[in-house]
């Protein structure tokens, strides 16, 4: 029996920990409703505010008025009470047992049984209702009762309003005090109407009436109270006892102490008997069938999740004339907290409280249960057990093991029940949601594709503005360029050319006296010359000093023009850029601005910015614009990366000239010539010419050739405008383009349109925020 | 006796700006007849002392910048109109071929008479136009305008267009040379490296392509000869500066090397391309001249037949012969029969001999001749 029961224990403690590992699941699945919750309050808010233009559209009207529905607020509301009693369920440290049944059923003798409490704790009545307060007990190693006391506050809406609900009095009270002041005249209403009422309308007034009473006596301050000696308990959680009750009814100054009204819960801690069924908490719950206003729904908001099994409790004493209506309805609220549970017998068992003496009774008792409640079927639909529940020996083995003993078999599916089910309660509401608001997304963007005009007149102009540009960029003339930068490029050339002769004058690269030299040798080409009869030492001949230098000067003075890349890329395409933008911006000699747009918004001001800076603000602001712009995107990338490379195009240039600078071994005409030993300085003076005249001829061909480097601009300024103005994507990203800076290329123009707009695309931004939320909310739901 | 047996002298108008070389072309044409016509009879030489001083002194001035291994070719320009005499003889003294230059540069021609340039263009056959390479080669499109004033084109377009149109009208022969000269960078056919003779005359048809148009438009018989010329020879074009005249125009600065041999040494005036030049206006001479002898010809035989007609008439009788051989008239007409008949052959073997000399002449540097169209 002990090992039975360690075994149980254990199996409870894995379940209590499998709930708390899912814990996290459940809170983010709340977390997300609660988040389509705020969504749905931002798309109804956001709906608020669009223009009466928008709101008149029939098709946003019901897509509103669908996102709208009260259904949909109270199915989220059912939804989220669920999940909230999954995650009661989950968080509890203990397996609950609730204990209900009608008053003089033996309920707080079972009770007692299980806890070892006694009478004083777990009041107990003959004939009569004694539970007023639904308690749970809990295991623990001493005793303890913590009380919760009701605000003001929770106290009129819990305890006080559901009586003018049931009762149908209409001026409902704002507040306690508003209570208080009504009852003179509620007195006089129940007297005037006294005749007329049945028994439990009767018993209700009478509740009202005598809480109305109380309440100077009640303590309402939502605060709590823990009693270490129980013997105080009773008042807390019992009806008054009938003695207090018949003095009340002789004594008119005398009022029976109500505490248990102000009570909203009682935790009590007890040692029970079974000390190894340490996770074991017992919920007493109210009379069932007991006329206190709203005690249905109290019921089933106590035992959802708040139990994991209900032990409904019959007498065989009564017979079977007991089993009547209130019963068959207290099994229904039984049935109704069961909820996502899929098998009744796994939630609601059927204990009949059968004391020595009553078997034959008993007999007959059980057999009418199943005849009620399981068709005949026995434990079909709930498990019928019999037991002394004033024996706790009996309760053990009767009722407590083989209830735990299911429970530990059944709860892990139990659990997956209720959390499934709360899921399965979002999805209708989470799926009309979202179809709601694909609809009303739809109608906004229909009615923001068909507001006519500010599309037309925002084409119109898109296409003036294309004009614009387009006629802007067939004024970049390279000629302009050519005439402004022309001189200083055969500057740039010129210069160079003075340069290399410098340097050639300069010993031909080697300047300075070399120790060796000779004192007639001029200073600048003594390192040259010397260097040169050195190499006559060597070789008997001047043949190959010079093919080597007729290289080395050659490649000296080609990398030196080279140079001119500095001045075609870093002055001329600037300047090149800079009329591009300017033409772009507007701001060129003969633009023309049919449009009217603020085109330097696309390039920057003139200064200081350079040319190739205001092209890359282009280039951003076209890759950022929504909708994408990859013709126009492309194009100016192209045009950004333009470079003039002199070695690549000096290869032809230079080709016939170079070839011709090559040493020949010819006979007739040797190149360099044979210089004679004797000729070393002639020698010298040859190169400085031979070279000079080289540079010079260079100097020339790029001459000749500078008008090309404007051609190649003039070339690109072509293919450039025909990418931005007469591609055949042209015309569609100006409109985007226009659609993308509207308010930055006309600023002001689309003010009346941007209201409208902006609180559109609001609205669409919420319908979108509330679109994601509901696919979290839906994701893993299947 | 009207017969004279004798070659006329031939005009040719220099038509160029000053310093473009013009005394360096003729004395090159005069050096490379020298050279062509050594050890032949046909000999050409300066007709006067103007002509023999000015081209002895551009010939020592050549050489002696040739010597010191440098060459500036500025030289100073001439200010007046000069004329410049060639004589072209076949060995026979008295069948003398002379040339006549007469040079019209820009400046002088800016200020002269109108009446008096045309008058003497009209009597000039030949037209010959001197063109600096150099300035047509190395300027770049920034420097236009000082190659038009540098060519003076402004003033010789008009000139050559009335010339064409005279001359048509009077039904003379013509015939337009255009010389360009500094051309030894261009060429690699007289010691230098690089050959650029297309994009020279390129350059020639695109600057002077209007005036040549325009000549054969109103002469559609004119000829026309394209024949470039070193004067020089062994000079190169090292470098070129352009230089402020300080009245907002720009002239060009060219400096030349002078090509040497192994050790050193400046080689000497090597002529190129001037010996069609020299060929074409022989030749023209001699076509107008045969043309001319055929007509004195016929003069000299219609004068030989009167004379006889005469003879015949006097010697009818036996007095009559008597009277006229006592009288010596009988004698003096025959003599002059011999004479004219003599004179006759001697001009026509003259004009045959340098016809052939011209000929041979004309096949030397033809390369460098180009058909303009």
């Amino acid at each position: 029996m002990a090992s039975d029961r360690e075994q149980l224990s254990a199996s409870l403690n894995e379940i209590v920990r499998a709930r708390h590992a899912r814990i996290p699941e459940v809170k983010e699945r709340l977390e997300r409703l609660d988040e389509v919750s705020s969504r749905l309050n931002a798309v109804r808010l956001a709906a608020l505010e669009l223009p009466p233009e928008w709101t008149g559209d029939p098709a946003i009207q019901d897509a509103v008025a669908r996102l709208d529905d009260s259904e949909i607020a109270a199915a989220l509301r059912r939804a989220r009470t669920e999940l909230e009693a999954v995650l009661a369920r989950y968080s509890r440290d203990s397996i609950n047992i609730g204990v209900g049944g009608r008053a003089r059923v033996g309920k707080s003798l079972l009770l007692q049984s299980i806890s070892g409490l006694t009478d004083q704790q777990v009041p107990t009545g003959a004939g009569v209702n004694v539970t007023a307060v639904r308690s749970r007990i809990f295991h623990a190693a001493s005793q303890q009762a913590t009380i919760s006391f009701h605000t003001r506050v929770s106290f009129l809406d819990e305890v006080v309003l559901p009586y003018f609900t049931d009762l149908n009095i209409p001026s409902q009270p704002s507040s306690l005090d508003d209570f208080q002041r009504l009852l003179p005249r509620l007195k006089q209403e129940h007297e005037d109407h006294r005749n007329t009422l049945d028994t439990v309308e009767t018993e209700k007034w009478s509740r009202l009436l005598a809480i109305g009473a109380a309440i100077p006596n009640l303590q309402l301050d939502g605060g709590t109270r823990t009693l270490h000696d129980l013997s105080d308990l009773r008042r807390y959680v019992a009806y008054p006892t009938t003695a207090d009750k018949d003095r009340e009814d002789g004594d008119p100054t005398f009022v029976a102490p109500r505490d248990y009204l102000a009570v909203r819960d009682c935790r009590i801690e007890a040692p029970f008997p079974v000390s190894d069924l340490d996770r074991l908490a017992l919920v007493d719950l109210p009379g069932l069938g007991e006329t206190a206003a709203g005690i249905d729904q109290r019921i089933v908001n106590d035992l959802t999740g708040e139990v994991d099994v209900v032990l409904m409790l019959f007498r065989s004493a009564t017979g079977q004339a007991n089993i009547d209506d209130i019963d068959s309805k207290a099994l229904d609220l039984i049935k109704r907290a069961q909820g996502a549970v899929r098998h009744s017998a796994d939630f609601a068992w059927i204990l009949v409280n059968t004391a020595p003496g009553e078997e034959a009774s008993a007999k007959d008792l059980v057999s009418e249960l199943h005849r009620r409640f399981n068709d005949k079927e026995p434990d079909s639909r709930h498990i019928v057990l019999q037991a002394n529940a004033k024996d706790p020996a009996s309760i053990h083995s009767h009722a407590l093991l083989p209830v735990l003993s299911r429970l530990a078999d059944r709860l892990p599916e139990m659990d997956m029940d209720v959390l499934n089910g709360a899921v399965a309660a979002m999805a209708a509401p989470l799926s009309r949601i979202q179809n709601a608001a694909t609809q009303l997304q739809a109608a906004i963007s229909t009615t923001a594709a068909q507001t006519g005009s500010a599309r037309q007149r925002l084409d119109d102009l898109a296409d003036a503005l294309r004009k614009d540009v387009q006629s802007s960029l067939a004024q970049v003339r390279p000629a302009r360029l050519a005439q402004e930068y022309l001189p200083l490029y055969l500057e740039a050339i010129d210069a160079i050319h003075a340069e290399v002769k410098d340097w050639l004058s300069d010993g031909l690269g080697l300047p300075g006296r070399d120790a060796w030299s000779d004192e007639a040798v001029p200073p600048s080409c003594g390192a040259w010359i010397n260097e040169a009869k050195r190499e006559w030492g060597l070789s008997r001949s001047h043949g190959p000093f010079a093919n080597s230098e007729l290289h080395r000067l050659r490649v000296e003075i080609t990398s030196r023009y080279a140079t001119l890349d500095l001045f075609l890329n870093d002055t001329l395409v600037e300047a090149f850029y800079t009329d591009i933008c300017d033409s772009i911006a507007g701001q060129s000699p003969g633009s023309v601005n049919q449009s009217g747009a603020e085109r330097a918004y696309l390039v920057g001001g003139p200064e200081p910015a350079s040319g190739s800076h205001r092209l890359n603000r282009l280039a951003a602001v076209l890759q950022a614009c929504d909708p994408q712009l990859p013709a126009l995107t492309a194009a100016v990338d192209r045009l950004r990366g333009m470079r003039f490379d002199f070695r690549l195009q000096s290869y032809p240039l230079l080709y016939d000239l170079n070839r011709r600078m090559q040493p020949e071994d010819s006979t007739d005409a040797p190149f360099p010539p044979l210089f004679a030993r004797e000729s070393t300085e002639f020698m010298y003076e040859w190169f400085l010419e031979e070279f000079t005249q080289y540079s010079f001829r260079v100097k020339g061909e790029l001459l000749q050739d500078a008008e090309r480097q404007f051609r190649v601009l003039a070339g690109a300024a072509l293919v450039f405008e025909d990418d931005v103005s007469r591609s055949g994507r042209s015309s569609r990203e100006f409109r985007d383009l226009a659609e993308g800076y509207r308010n930055e290329l006309w600023p002001r123009r689309f003010d009346d349109i941007n209201r409208s707009s902006t609180r559109a695309k609001a609205l669409s931004n919420a319908l979108r925020g509330l679109s994601s939320a509901v696919e979290r909310a839906l994701d893993g739901n299947g | 006796m009207t017969m004279t047996p004798q070659l006329p002298t031939w005009n040719v108008a220099m038509l160029g700006p000053s310093r473009v070389g013009k005394t360096s072309l003729l004395t090159a044409l005069k050096v490379a007849a020298d050279d062509y016509f050594d050890g032949s009879p046909v000999d050409v030489r300066p007709e006067d002392d103007v002509t023999r001083l000015a081209f002895a002194r551009n010939n020592t001035l050549m050489l002696s910048e040739l010597m010191a291994g440098r060459f500036s070719p500025d030289l100073e320009g001439d200010q007046e109109a000069q004329q410049y005499g060639l004589k072209v003889t076949s060995g026979v003294d008295t069948h003398v071929m002379s040339l006549r230059f007469k040079d019209f540069p820009g400046g002088w021609l800016a200020t002269s008479e109108e009446s008096y340039v045309r008058k003497e263009l009209m009597d000039s056959p030949t037209v010959m136009m001197p063109i600096d390479a150099a300035l047509l080669m190395e300027a770049d499109g920034q420097h236009s305008a000082p190659v038009l004033e540098g060519l003076g084109l402004a003033y010789v377009e008009p000139l050559v267009v009335t010339w064409a149109k005279e001359r048509t009208k009077s039904g003379d022969p013509m015939r337009l040379l255009l010389v360009p000269v500094k051309c030894e960078s261009y060429f690699n056919d007289n010691g230098g490296r690089f050959d650029k003779s297309d994009k020279l005359f390129k350059r020639v048809k695109e600057v002077y392509g209007r005036v040549v148009d325009r000549y054969l438009e109103n002469a559609p018989d004119g000829e026309l000869l394209y024949a470039p010329v070193d004067t020089i020879g062994p000079i190169e074009l090292m470098d070129v500066s352009w230089v402020n005249l300080g009245d907002g125009r720009r002239t060009m600065k060219p400096e030349y090397r002078v090509r040497r041999d192994g050790s050193g040494t400046p080689l000497g005036r090597k002529v190129k391309g001037a010996e069609p030049i020299l060929a074409h206006l022989i030749r023209d001479v001699l076509d107008t001249q045969r043309a001319a002898l055929l007509q004195l010809e016929d003069e000299a035989n219609d004068a030989i037949r009167g004379r006889e007609a005469e003879a015949q008439r006097r010697r009818s009788n036996w007095f009559k012969r008597i009277l006229d051989n006592l009288s010596g008239h009988h004698e003096e007409r025959m003599s002059a029969i011999a004479q004219a008949q003599a004179d006759l052959q001697s001009l026509d073997e003259s004009i045959t001999k340098l016809a052939r000399s011209a000929d041979a002449i004309s096949a030397k540097d033809a390369a460098r001749v180009r058909r303009w169209s």
